[in-house]
């Protein structure tokens, strides 16, 4: 260390500085992240014109979601130098986004969300492609998010989260000793705001938690119990459900409630509100019953702006290394002041989507059923397990209970394993047992040869 | 934090394996450990009008052998969303009844269902709690109030009542089709 790097640095910073007078680089910013060392880099930090090519040409990004968080995430990401980047979002624009989604105009009120948002980048920023996908997360085949080096989140459901994270956990590998296959791991940054609050978290599969690691944390939603709806109703929210569970069903059957079509909302607060009459109940707004029935808080600008930054920064030093990354959770208050704090966090060494599994090798001519019985003489799950049932992917391959399955699944058993895992030689089976707490995960790896020991014997007998 | 992509030697993408992977969502991997450990009671039957390897969605049939109810045959549908047990499964009675705690259109007042729900809890707990009603029907907290008040002040009427709604006919205006 000591006086050969700093001459080193002192000379990049000198040339970088005498570069900037002369020519106004459209991304003089960038370049003095990405040209020159420093001592907060990331760790393999390369510096050079290489990595600005590779975020212009190389690299593809997906955002998802073009709404409060996509729209700044779409804008920043750009503006950083990303060249490739794709949008989805399944929503058209509604008068209310306009406030805060500002690529978004009063005529584009009724337009795809993804369509509006990709051309207004594209026309204000030069170079940049920006691919629209106008549908639901879920209706793009799995394949499509593999050709993606970062996804970033910009959602708002816990179900939308859950989805992506396990399509990304199911692109995880393990090599042999347990370590995640770095080629198959593909990073998710998250973000997500509510009100004044908001989080932002990175998440690298199989290294730092995933999203159902920490699931746990998230509080369960609010609900009434339906005779308190039904009989004793005491607030302006106990009419809107009321209305929205109870009296839909009743009088508009057929119907499903659609919480997205105006008129099935304007419905459901008129209904509130002679409720509320009726019982005397006051504050039922048509603001409050879209809160209520589609679980919403009011969106603010600034956090949006906040936490969609912080993902866009977090996605060029996962691409360049240019700083050091995010150590791992984000949470930000804006309620009263400024408050940033950023958590570590562990993963669960259990965890049903991300963890390795415990491994196991088998003969590659091994049946199901002589797999189960392996696994019961295994040392390791003594007294873990006693009739396991087996699942591969979203494959049931043997079910102990209840009787209708156990009899549908049964011929599995004098299967081929091999062939029941569709000839992977390497590969995660879901396994449950009464006395597991959880899911035992078990990555197996098939062999040849292993029949010559006899399992029987094994141990003596 | 790890390096992932080294733009010097451009990394092929992980396209070797091109096989589209459909993993399962955590709500099927936990209601397969739930459905795999059910415990069922000669009363009460599980279907899956999906098949073997769709659990998400599934249909309980119970028989209850004693009380108002004895032999009807109720059918509860479940549907099990992405992120159980974060959240409670939601079931509905595909079956007409006439029931204190449960309405006309097959909404189940359940403290479990809703309010009470701990992850903890299991599609176990949801079928016993399904029993329970059966044979402890509890006119404090209706969802139906004209059962309710019959069970409450008249228990004799309600027998006849519930008899006379699954035999199919019709009870308070409402007619009930057969389930016994």
């Amino acid at each position: 260390m000591g006086s050969v790097a700093y001459s080193h640095q002192a000379l990049a910073i000198a040339n970088l500085t005498m570069a900037d007078s002369l020519t106004a680089s459209r991304w003089a910013d960038l370049d003095r992240l990405l040209l020159r060392p420093g001592n907060l880099v990331g760790p393999g930090f390369e510096p050079g014109p290489e990595l600005l090519d590779s975020l212009q040409n190389d690299l593809r990004v997906l955002v998802i979601g073009a709404g409060g968080l996509g729209c700044e995430l779409l804008k920043d990401l750009a503006l950083s130098g990303f060249g490739h980047i794709d949008v989805i979002d399944m929503d058209t624009i509604d008068v209310s986004n306009l406030n805060r989604q500002f690529l978004f105009r009063m005529q584009d009120v009724g337009k795809p969300k993804a369509e509006v948002a990709a051309q207004r980048v594209m026309q204000r920023v030069k170079g940049v492609t920006v691919v629209p996908h106008f549908c639901r997360i879920e209706e793009k085949d799995v394949s499509f998010y593999q050709d993606f080096q970062i996804i970033v989140l910009g959602l708002d459901s816990l179900e939308a989260r859950s989805y992506i994270n396990s399509v990304v956990c199911g692109f995880l590998e393990y090599e042999e000793d347990g370590s995640p296959n770095l080629a198959t791991l593909k990073p998710l940054v998250d973000g997500g705001t509510e009100g004044f609050k908001g989080h932002a978290r990175v998440i690298f599969p199989g290294i730092t938690p995933c999203f159902h690691c920490s699931l746990w944390l998230f509080p369960p939603q609010v609900t009434f119990p339906l005779c308190t709806l039904a009989e004793t109703p005491r607030s302006p929210a106990h009419c809107i459900e009321y209305a929205h569970l109870i009296q839909w069903g009743q009088e508009r059957q057929g119907e499903s409630f659609d919480a997205d079509n105006p008129e099935h909302m304007k419905w459901i607060y008129d209904q509130a509100v002679k409720r509320g009459e009726q019982y005397n109940i006051s504050g039922i707004t048509y603001s409050l019953t879209q809160g209520v029935v589609k679980n919403i808080v009011p969106a603010i600008a600034s956090t949006n702006a906040i936490v969609a930054a912080t993902c866009a920064l977090e996605t060029l030093k996962i691409a360049t290394m240019c700083s050091t990354g995010m150590d791992v959770y984000m949470q930000y208050t804006g309620t009263e002041g400024i408050y940033m704090r950023t958590v570590p966090h562990d993963k669960d060494p259990n965890c049903i989507m991300c963890s390795p599994g415990v491994p196991v090798e088998v003969d590659n001519t091994i049946t199901l059923q002589k797999f189960l019985d392996q696994l019961l003489k295994d040392s390791r799950f003594k007294l873990k397990l006693s009739k396991p049932s087996v699942s591969y992917h979203d494959h049931n391959l043997y079910m102990q209970a209840p009787p209708v399955l156990e009899e549908m699944t049964r011929p599995n058993l004098q299967q081929s394993l091999l062939d029941l895992m569709d000839g992977n030689t390497v590969g995660v089976l879901n396994i449950n047992d009464r006395r597991l707490t959880g899911v035992l995960r078990v990555r197996v790896t098939f062999k040849e040869g292993l029949d010559s020991i006899d399992m029987d014997t094994v141990g003596g007998g | 934090m790890i390096k992932l992509f080294s733009v010097k030697q451009k990394q092929k993408e992980n396209s070797a394996n091109g096989r589209p992977i459909n993993k399962q969502s955590a709500g099927e991997l936990r209601v397969q450990k739930d459905i795999s450990e059910l415990n069922l009671a000669k009363t009460t039957s599980i279907s899956f009008p999906n098949g073997k390897d769709k659990l998400l969605d599934f249909e309980i049939t119970i028989r209850p052998d004693e009380g108002f109810y004895q032999g009807g045959i109720f059918i509860f549908s479940f549907q099990i969303s992405q992120v159980y047990p974060h959240e409670a499964p939601k079931v509905k009675c595909k079956t007409k009844v006439y029931h204190p705690n449960i309405d006309l259109e097959g909404n189940v007042c359940l403290n479990i269902l809703r309010e009470d729900w701990k992850p903890v809890l299991s599609v176990n707990s949801i079928i016993y709690g399904l029993q329970y009603l059966f044979l402890d029907p509890n006119p404090d907290d209706p969802l139906n109030h004209d059962a309710a008040q019959v069970l409450r002040d008249n228990p004799r009427q309600f027998e006849q009542n519930v008899r006379r709604s699954m035999a199919g006919g019709y009870v308070g205006g409402h007619h009930f089709p057969r389930c016994i």
